[in-house]
């Protein structure tokens, strides 16, 4: 039952050559006129010829990934029934819904793409050579790779925020009269990110939120090797309809199929509202190329699933109908082998990324944000507050947060409790009533849908700042950065960007609210993600111009975590009570990228700490009390933690004989590592040491200050 | 065996017989069906014939510059180079052209038979005679025929005043359209670049709304019915493939007969669009004439993605391993007929 790649080429020539006509099925010119119905026979054909080279040339080491779209060459008919415009987050097996969309922007040239892409030649349009994806510009598609149901949550935010920006008169990126189409395979319906993501949707439909977007099923019966039972798709959405309106495809009537298409895109545009469109199609030569389906499947299934090929029977429906002779079909079949043959021979001898440089020169979009101008907004809805006002940090990021939204009309918040609540430490006090619930938005409680709905508004200009509560509940939602929000840059070379700000609310030592959730004290999960920016501010007067220089970075495209350490937001004293050495003025400038700050007392000093967050506050205390007794030692705060200046870091460090690095984080999962690095190889004259906090959870109560970080240790070390 | 090689056939437009190709149809094609099939043509309509304008002693701008009459010559003589493309070397798997060479394109892919290409191109050419507006040429590329993209701005913020228009992109030259005012501003405003800006002297604002009333006239006189789905894929100015079974014959014919008489050509696409879709071993430029393969190189630079970068390494892949081959340059001929 194993065909070769060339076998399987062939018998798909064969089958067409030898085309059994079966009963008397025709089109119907009144739904889609015949040369249409040939046009998407072409597009079919054109999307399995390509995908079956793939394979040949995948045994030459030519391509690299090799899932193909084989039996879902009906999603023609969706790139057809659907406009060019209705930002697309597609399926891997969409390649037919490509070719499609693409004759419907003449400047496109679909073929090229995708085989470039298959190639990962370095003239592949969306991702440079980079990956196989299918996206596009001018198609308004945003390039999809492979994890599986990370791109539903972010589907629903760019639905969202259609009507949205509408309502905000805000001249978006996508038109208002537009939906989303958002595609995945059956299996996928179980993810749960799939489901949070179907969940708001519902949520947002149910609260007569508009939401504009059409979530494509393309059922295949399968995910890799397991079966989906029969009617499970439908036993999970049935419930849902009609706040999540239900359409059923099984493409046993071509006519019924493209009008019942049509119909559930008509419906989610009109009404602004959810539909779940589940097709029915077959998965033909297994998962991808390298999968041997015959191990696994029966063969009377494959059979059945092959003799179900969505191309003969467009085939024969259209021989019925007379729009094409069997002759033409293989004219059509023999013209476009050849044409992608000659593509795929030109494509190989293309050029592919060849250095370092290179490849990472998308990490960080170098393109301006698709133009999101404001139509009507009143620019000035912002007052800067009395300059001799003094601050505590939770204080100026609320000021800040007024600054930024007053601003920016794209602006928008998004969390939990951050509306009339004004969130759990007040952050966001005030900016509800202020800025009404179309730009202060609560979130169903669930963290991918926060981020998701930000990353997917944020695509079409808005400029989200998320909330998550705190630290330890980023975790469950971090595919929606790590896998989207980041890499989206990389594999669109900047042509698509979703800037964002997070803020999160984290790290230790807080007194009041205990436990490991509200003290989480690591920054790993953020420092492995490339090209992301990490900001933690220690004190009011840096938190205010720290976050709107984050806006300003999000503005253009970069993903920004912005990290709170709680326990300093309502800090007032440095040492003694009622001292305010930690309240500051506001800050109304931005502080550039990256740039440390260094606490100095005199020019005498030969000892360093380098650190940051609530290090930075506890240093600076034990900075003051050896100064009492007569030590100088100099603070840096780095400010920024993956992006901080390191050549004036390390140029600075060279002055010092002893440096500390003080880390609040664990001790295995602690930057403190990376500094080490970077300063011990920098200054082989010093003596550099780390001090985090212990490889533990945190505990309840008073306890917990037994594994972190204190003053008197950073005293001890400093001067034992 | 060999196979055979992937040709793009490209039809030049207006303005490509000019005096150096006077007897250039007599010298290649005399007594061909063809050609005494258009002079009879012609006969009947009491116009001059091929052989008699292209056998003329001497070339007389008022005669051979006629809309009617030029638009003959170019398209009998590259008609017939097209026939004697040598078909055993040579599969023809796409058709272009620039401007008027689009309805020189639709002939020779079979979506007009030869008599109502004879009426269709008269008919077109009698309709814009009188010159309606006019155009200008300017370059926007650089010496080395890469892009200048501080010119192409400057030329495009001209455009969008409305009353300039972007006529044809013509590898790695704009032609721009309006009313004879408004181009006589834009030759003061645009800065001066070799002989350019440049006037083209007879020519109408082709491809220019200013075009609407002789669109509807041809489409009064035209009907759809003198139309056929084109047997090879045709590549229009949009960049649009028309295949043979998928071709709406109504849209064609809407489009050839109105969309692109008034709106921007984009030659330089349909040239990178055949390029890039059909991967063709070469592209077949017919004649009259020449120049429009420089078009061509300029359009294929432009994507780089090609082994050409420049003028230079242009020039020097076309020594080797030639990918544009004239058929009004006879050492590129002998390799084509
Ligand atoms: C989050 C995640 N888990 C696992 C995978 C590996 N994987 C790739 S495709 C696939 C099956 C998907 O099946 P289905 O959704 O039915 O789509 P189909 O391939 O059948 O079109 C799996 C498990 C993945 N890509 N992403
Ligand atoms: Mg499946």
């Amino acid at each position: 039952m194993y065909l070769s790649a060339q076998e399987i080429h062939q018998d798909f020539h064969n089958r067409l050559r030898k085309l059994q006509l079966t009963q008397d099925e025709f089109i119907d010119e009144k739904i889609l006129p015949a040369k249409d119905w040939v046009e998407i026979l072409e597009t079919q054909i054109s999307s399995r010829i390509a995908d079956l080279y793939s394979r040949v040339y995948k045994t030459r080491d030519q391509t690299f990934y090799t899932i193909s779209s084989a039996g879902h060459e009906m999603m023609s008919l969706v790139g057809k029934a659907s406009r060019y415009n209705d930002l697309c987050y597609a399926h891997y097996r969409d390649a037919s819904f490509y070719l499609q969309r693409a004759l419907k922007v003449h400047e496109c040239n679909p073929l090229f793409d995708l085989i470039h892409s298959f190639v990962v030649s370095k003239s592949d349009q969306i991702s440079g050579g980079r990956h196989k994806v299918l996206g596009n510009a001018k198609l308004f598609m945003p390039p999809q790779t492979s994890t599986i149901a990370s791109h539903l949550p972010k589907a629903v935010g760019s639905a969202l925020s259609i009507p949205r920006s509408k309502d905000l008169k805000l001249v978006s990126y996508l038109p208002y009269d537009s939906v989303v189409t958002c595609h995945f395979g059956d299996a996928t319906l179980n993810h749960a990110t799939a489901l949070t993501a179907i969940n708001c949707a519902h949520w947002l439909s149910y609260n007569k939120v508009p939401t504009p977007i059409v979530f494509v099923c393309e059922d295949n019966e399968i995910g890799i090797s397991q079966k989906t039972t029969q009617g499970w798709i439908n036993e999970q959405m049935r419930g849902k309809d009609p706040h999540i309106k239900y359409f059923y495809v099984d493409f046993t009537d071509l006519n019924l199929a493209y009008q019942c298409i049509v119909n559930a895109y008509h419906f989610s545009r009109k009404n602004k509202r959810p539909v779940f469109l589940h097709l029915k199609m077959v998965r033909l030569y297994g998962h991808a190329g390298n999968d041997r389906e015959d191990l696994y499947r029966k063969k009377s299934d494959i059979l059945n699933d092959l003799a179900k090929d969505p191309i003969i029977q467009l085939s024969q429906w259209l021989i019925n109908s007379k729009a094409v002779t069997k002759q033409e079909l293989v004219s059509i079949l023999d013209r476009i082998d050849q044409q992608i043959l000659s593509i795929y021979e030109k494509a190989i001898k293309q050029p592919k990324l060849q250095s370092r440089n290179e490849i990472m020169a998308s990490l960080i979009p170098n393109f301006k944000k698709p133009a999101v101008n404001l139509v009507k907004h009143n620019l000035n809805n912002y007052q800067h507050p009395n300059p001799r006002e003094q601050y505590t940090l939770a204080q100026s990021l609320n000021q800040s947060l007024h600054e930024i939204l007053g601003k920016n009309p794209q602006a928008c918040l998004i969390g939990l409790d951050i509306g009339k609540k004004g969130g759990v430490y007040n952050i966001t006090s005030g900016l509800f009533k202020k800025f009404g619930p179309a730009r202060v938005m609560n979130a169903p409680l669930d963290e991918t849908t926060i981020l998701g709905t930000g990353i997917g508004m944020s695509l079409n200009g808005f400029l989200p700042i998320c909330e998550i509560q705190f630290l330890a509940y980023y975790h469950n939602a971090q595919d929606q950065i790590r896998g989207e929000a980041s890499t989206l840059s990389f594999f669109s070379q900047g042509q698509f960007q979703n800037g964002i700000v997070i803020r999160i609310p984290g790290l230790a030592y807080q007194e009041g609210l205990g436990g490991h959730f509200h003290n989480d004290n690591t920054l790993s999960v953020f420092r492995d993600i490339p090209a992301v920016i990490i900001a933690c501010p220690s004190n009011a007067k840096d938190a205010s111009a720290m976050l709107k220089t984050c806006v300003e970075q999000a503005k253009q495209g970069r993903i920004c975590f912005f990290i709170e350490p709680i326990a300093l937001y309502h800090k007032k004293d440095l040492l003694d009570e009622k001292d305010e050495k930690w309240l500051f003025e506001y800050n109304q400038e931005e502080i550039q990228l990256g740039q440390i700050k260094v606490y100095s007392h005199s020019k005498a000093s030969d000892q360093l700490i380098i650190t940051y967050g609530n290090g930075l506050y506890l240093s600076r205390q034990a900075q003051e009390k050896l100064n009492e007794r007569g030590i100088k030692i100099d603070v840096i705060d780095l400010r920024w933690l993956n992006c901080y200046q390191q050549e004036k870091l390390v140029e600075i460090a060279q002055k010092y004989k002893k440096i500390l690095i003080v880390d609040e984080c664990r001790e295995k999962a602690a930057l403190a590592d990376e500094l080490y690095r970077v300063i011990a190889s920098a200054c082989p004259q010093s003596t550099v040491t780390t001090l985090c906090s212990a490889d533990s959870f945190i505990s309840l109560g008073p306890s917990a200050k037994k594994l972190l970080v204190s003053t008197d240790e950073i005293i001890e070390r400093i001067s034992p | 065996m060999s196979r055979k090689k992937r040709a793009v056939v490209i039809f030049p437009g207006r303005g490509s017989y000019n005096k150096s190709e006077l007897g250039v149809i007599q010298s290649h094609y005399k007594d061909h069906p063809f050609l005494n099939d258009y002079d009879q043509y012609k006969v009947q309509n009491n116009n001059p014939t091929i052989t008699e304008l292209d056998g003329a002693n001497v070339f007389q701008r008022n005669i051979h510059y006629h809309g009617p009459n030029s638009a003959a010559l170019i398209h009998c003589c590259s008609y017939l180079d097209y026939l004697n493309i040598n078909q055993e070397n040579y599969e023809i798997v796409a058709i272009t052209g620039n401007s008027m060479g689009w309805y020189l394109a639709c002939h020779a892919a079979g979506a007009l038979e030869d008599q109502h290409a004879f009426e269709f191109i008269e008919t077109m050419a009698s309709i814009t005679n009188n010159p309606i507006g006019g155009q200008l040429i300017y370059p926007i590329t650089n010496q080395d025929w890469i892009v200048d993209y501080e010119i192409k701005q400057l030329v495009n913020e001209k455009i969008d005043d409305s009353k300039i228009f972007l006529s044809i992109d013509y590898g790695g030259f704009y032609i721009l359209a309006g009313k004879k005012e408004s181009l006589n501003i834009l030759m003061k405003k645009l800065p001066a670049r070799d002989i350019y800006p440049q006037i083209l002297p007879g020519n109408s604002a082709f491809h220019t709304p200013l075009l609407q009333d002789a669109a509807h006239k041809a489409q009064e006189i035209i009907s759809c019915q003198v139309f056929k789905a084109p047997q090879i894929p045709l590549i229009d100015g949009r960049g649009k493939i028309w295949s043979p079974h998928s071709t709406t014959i109504e849209e064609f014919y809407h489009y050839t007969t109105f969309n692109q008489v008034i709106s921007t050509y984009y030659f330089s696409l349909a040239i990178q669009k055949c390029y890039r879709e059909f991967a063709p071993d070469v592209f077949i430029l017919t004649g009259p004439g020449s120049y429009t393969a420089g078009a061509v190189a300029r359009s294929l630079i432009e994507l780089n993605d090609g082994p050409w970068k420049d003028k230079k390494s242009f020039l020097a892949q076309q020594k080797e391993k030639p990918i544009v081959l004239s058929m009004a340059i006879h050492e590129q001929r002998s390799l084509i007929v």
